[in-house]
């Protein structure tokens, strides 16, 4: 982590701007366009050629991607936040609002059971998205898919 | 952001380093006046580079300086550490 120095502008955050980007199935162009910023500006960020960026530039990025600016400057080491979008890992110590479950720093929080939770209490997909700063679409595809599970498992525990 | 949460918590810790205005903005190779005008809230941007080299100095995240850490318990106890082996 280069963290304290411009390095971290020419690898982890192109490294992790690029890859979230793809996640959330944007091109450079409309990424740029959603940030209010030039393609070219967002070019030279992936490329890892800008000098040095503005925080109002790295908040629309932030904001648009769903990620906070720690994950993207690289503070944040633990990079499965990209692979398992649904994993939420606390810095400090305290309870989660949702289900008072305490969270440790560094330890995943299994924020499934709290968008279940909050999900069977009658609470919207956009709604969860918004709440827990996850895509729509994974939501969507989790909730699904986390249903179907129950169903399945419901006869096998009566049985 | 840059208007309220993060002067408020830069004042915070650097009174808490017990450094001046003047001995931060040193350490951090920034102006005193830019580090002043960040403070006061009066900065209308602020370059990543001077974000990173203020965590570095007072050893917080950009999460917490930027207000995106709501837990302000971080200000109170910044030299916490928590031993592995008793």
């Amino acid at each position: 982590m280069d963290v304290g120095s411009i390095p971290v502008l020419k690898s982890t955050l192109p490294r992790r701007l690029v890859r979230l980007r793809e996640m959330h199935s944007l091109s450079q162009h409309a990424l740029a366009l959603a940030c209010s910023i030039s393609p070219s500006t967002l070019n030279e960020i992936e490329s890892g050629l800008a000098k040095d960026l503005k925080v109002s530039t790295l908040l629309k990025v932030c904001k648009r991607l769903r990620v906070s600016p720690d994950f993207l400057l690289g503070f944040d080491l633990d990079e499965t936040l990209v692979r398992a979008p649904l994993l939420i890992v606390a810095r400090v110590e305290g309870k989660c609002r949702v289900c008072d479950h305490l969270l440790i720093p560094s330890e995943p929080h299994p924020s499934s059971e709290c968008m279940m939770f909050l999900s069977e209490k009658g609470r919207s997909n956009e709604y969860l998205s918004a709440f827990f700063g996850f895509p729509l679409s994974a939501v969507t595809l989790f909730v699904e898919a986390e249903y179907q599970i129950r169903r399945h498992r419901r006869p096998n525990q009566a049985g | 952001m840059l208007k309220s949460t993060f002067p408020r918590r830069l004042v915070r810790l650097r009174e808490m380093h017990s450094l001046s205005q003047h001995a931060l903005a040193l350490a951090c190779s920034i102006s005193p006046s830019t580090l002043n005008e960040i403070e006061s809230g009066l900065a209308k941007d602020l370059k990543v580079s001077t974000l990173l080299k203020v965590c570095k100095r007072l050893r917080v995240s950009p999460d917490f300086l930027l207000g995106f850490d709501l837990d302000e318990t971080l200000v109170r106890a910044p030299l916490l550490i928590v031993a592995g082996h008793s």
